[in-house]
């Protein structure tokens, strides 16, 4: 009996801190955006550097009041829009981010590369909520696995900088 | 493939050190002061040395940045693979993956890979005037000059997306660019009419330190004649 004392202690402790120390955090998005409701529109619309620039980018609210004039409803309040639509910055979360040492470029591939959207970021277009962490998570297998298949530069240089 | 080489014309050079001011500020390079270059921390890519040449009563000043060796001696010792002869010719440096054990930097014959003492931190007001192509690399690993590799991966997007092939005017350093005496030349040496590869095999070319057999791909022209 006695030896199972320490190890239950040990398993409740590190628990316990679990909870503590790491309490499960999605990342939570300000408004909860439906991209399915927003099939007709084209990705670019709302983000502009998709296939033009280093960045998607997320739009902001100058974005949205081009389409909705008045509260789209849903599960956003009548107050909370106009907050937003009197210019209010939206804090939105990005969810797919690489570190600060590699270079990506949304317009080489989505360009001259002409991947698809969901070939990286699966199928966040038919979501109706906000994912609340990364629908693909990039690493750099990822990336070399597709650089292999497609015989686009595995150089280290490349994606390094 | 190509291989990226530089021409340094001394003759033309005045050592006006607008190339290390640029390199500074087109890499992300942090501030130095004279306590740091006391203590030999000095954050330089490219610096003016003095060489003494051959027929010249006075030392010259030589810019002397990453010599890109065909045969570096640097990538030989580095124990983790850090950095490498990338295909075009580039001696890369993998900041992710460097330890910062500086055998490297040691091996270096022409000392121009230095360490980084320093967190990347920049003075509140030039927080905006940072390079978004080029990373800050973390204190604790070995940099140098990639003969601005970014710039050539930006080029070639650029020529992809206009549908055609990269042209010499597309990819240049920024040292290159700005330097006002036009003493510096770059190009591919594998193309034979480029003008590096003229100007690099011309009677005034010579390497530095060529006698070390380290095939440098930055080529000096000798001054005066
Ligand atoms: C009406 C505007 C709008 C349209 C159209 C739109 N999006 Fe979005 N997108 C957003 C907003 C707002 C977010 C942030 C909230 C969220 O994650 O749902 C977002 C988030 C994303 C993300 C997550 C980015 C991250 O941080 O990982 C991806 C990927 C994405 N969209 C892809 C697409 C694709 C692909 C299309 C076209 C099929 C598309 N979007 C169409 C507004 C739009
Ligand atoms: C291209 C026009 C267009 C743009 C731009 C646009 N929307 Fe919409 N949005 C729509 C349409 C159309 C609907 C209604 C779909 C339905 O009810 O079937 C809608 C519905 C909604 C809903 C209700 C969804 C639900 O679950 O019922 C929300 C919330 C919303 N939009 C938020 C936004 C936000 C935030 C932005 C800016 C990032 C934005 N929209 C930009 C066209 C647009
Ligand atoms: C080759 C893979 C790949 C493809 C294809 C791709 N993305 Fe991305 N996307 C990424 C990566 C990687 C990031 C994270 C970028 C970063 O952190 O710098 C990202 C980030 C984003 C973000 C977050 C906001 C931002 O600007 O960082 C959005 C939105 C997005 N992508 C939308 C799109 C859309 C829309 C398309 C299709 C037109 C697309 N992406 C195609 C890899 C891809
Ligand atoms: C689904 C396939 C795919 C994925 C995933 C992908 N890439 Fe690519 N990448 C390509 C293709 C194809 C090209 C060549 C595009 C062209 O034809 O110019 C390319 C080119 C590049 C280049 C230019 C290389 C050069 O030498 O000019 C860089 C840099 C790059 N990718 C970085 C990344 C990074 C970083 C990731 C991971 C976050 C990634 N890629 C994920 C397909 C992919
Ligand atoms: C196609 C693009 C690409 C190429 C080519 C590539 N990497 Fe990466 N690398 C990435 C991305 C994206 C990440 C960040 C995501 C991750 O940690 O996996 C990364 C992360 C890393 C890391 C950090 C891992 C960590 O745990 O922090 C190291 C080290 C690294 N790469 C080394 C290399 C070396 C060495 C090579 C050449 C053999 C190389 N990479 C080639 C895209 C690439």
């Amino acid at each position: 009996m006695r030896r199972y004392v320490f190890p239950v202690i040990v398993a409740v402790l590190v628990a316990v801190g679990w909870v503590l120390v790491l309490p499960p955090a999605p990342m939570a998005q300000p408004i909860a955006f439906n991209h399915a409701k927003h099939a007709s529109a084209a990705c670019v619309l709302c983000h502009q550097g998709a296939t033009t620039g280093v960045r998607a980018g997320i739009p902001q609210a100058d974005t949205c009041t081009r389409c909705h004039a008045t509260a789209p409803g849903g599960k956003i309040s009548e107050a909370a829009w106009t907050g937003i639509a009197s210019g209010r910055r939206i804090a939105w979360q990005r969810l797919t981010r690489l570190p600060d040492h590699v270079a990506f470029s949304h317009r080489r591939h989505t360009g001259p590369g002409q991947l698809a959207c969901a070939s990286c970021h699966g199928d966040v277009a038919q979501r109706t909520a906000p994912p609340d962490r990364a629908p693909v998570r990039l690493v750099m297998t990822t990336c070399l696995s597709c650089h292999t298949r497609e015989g686009a530069s595995e150089d280290c240089a490349g994606c390094h900088r | 493939m190509s291989r990226w080489g530089l021409v340094i014309d001394l003759d033309r050079c005045t050592g006006c050190q607008a190339c290390v001011v640029a390199c500074k500020h087109e890499n992300n390079l942090p501030f130095s002061t004279p306590e740091t270059a006391d203590v030999g921390r000095l954050m330089t890519w490219i610096q003016l040395v003095a060489a003494d040449l051959p027929g010249r009563p006075m030392p010259s000043s030589l810019p002397l940045m990453c010599q890109q060796c065909d045969r570096p001696p640097c990538t030989d010792v580095c124990p983790t693979s850090a950095t490498y002869l990338n295909p075009e010719g580039i001696v890369a440096q993998i900041y992710p993956r460097c330890i910062g054990c500086r055998y490297c930097t040691n091996a270096c014959p022409y000392a121009v890979k230095i360490f980084n003492w320093t967190e990347p931190e920049w003075p509140e007001s030039m927080a905006g005037m940072r390079n978004p192509d080029v990373s800050a690399r973390p204190k604790g690993v070995v940099e140098k000059c990639t003969f601005c590799h970014h710039r050539l991966i930006a080029a070639r997007e650029r020529a992809r997306v206009a549908g055609r092939e990269l042209a010499p005017e597309d990819y240049v350093p920024a040292c290159v660019q700005i330097c006002p005496a036009e003493a510096m030349t770059f190009g591919d040496l594998s193309d034979p009419h480029s003008d590096v590869a003229a100007l690099a095999s011309g009677p005034r070319a010579f390497r530095w330190m060529e006698e070390l057999g380290t095939q440098p791909k930055v080529v000096y022209l000798r001054e005066g004649e």
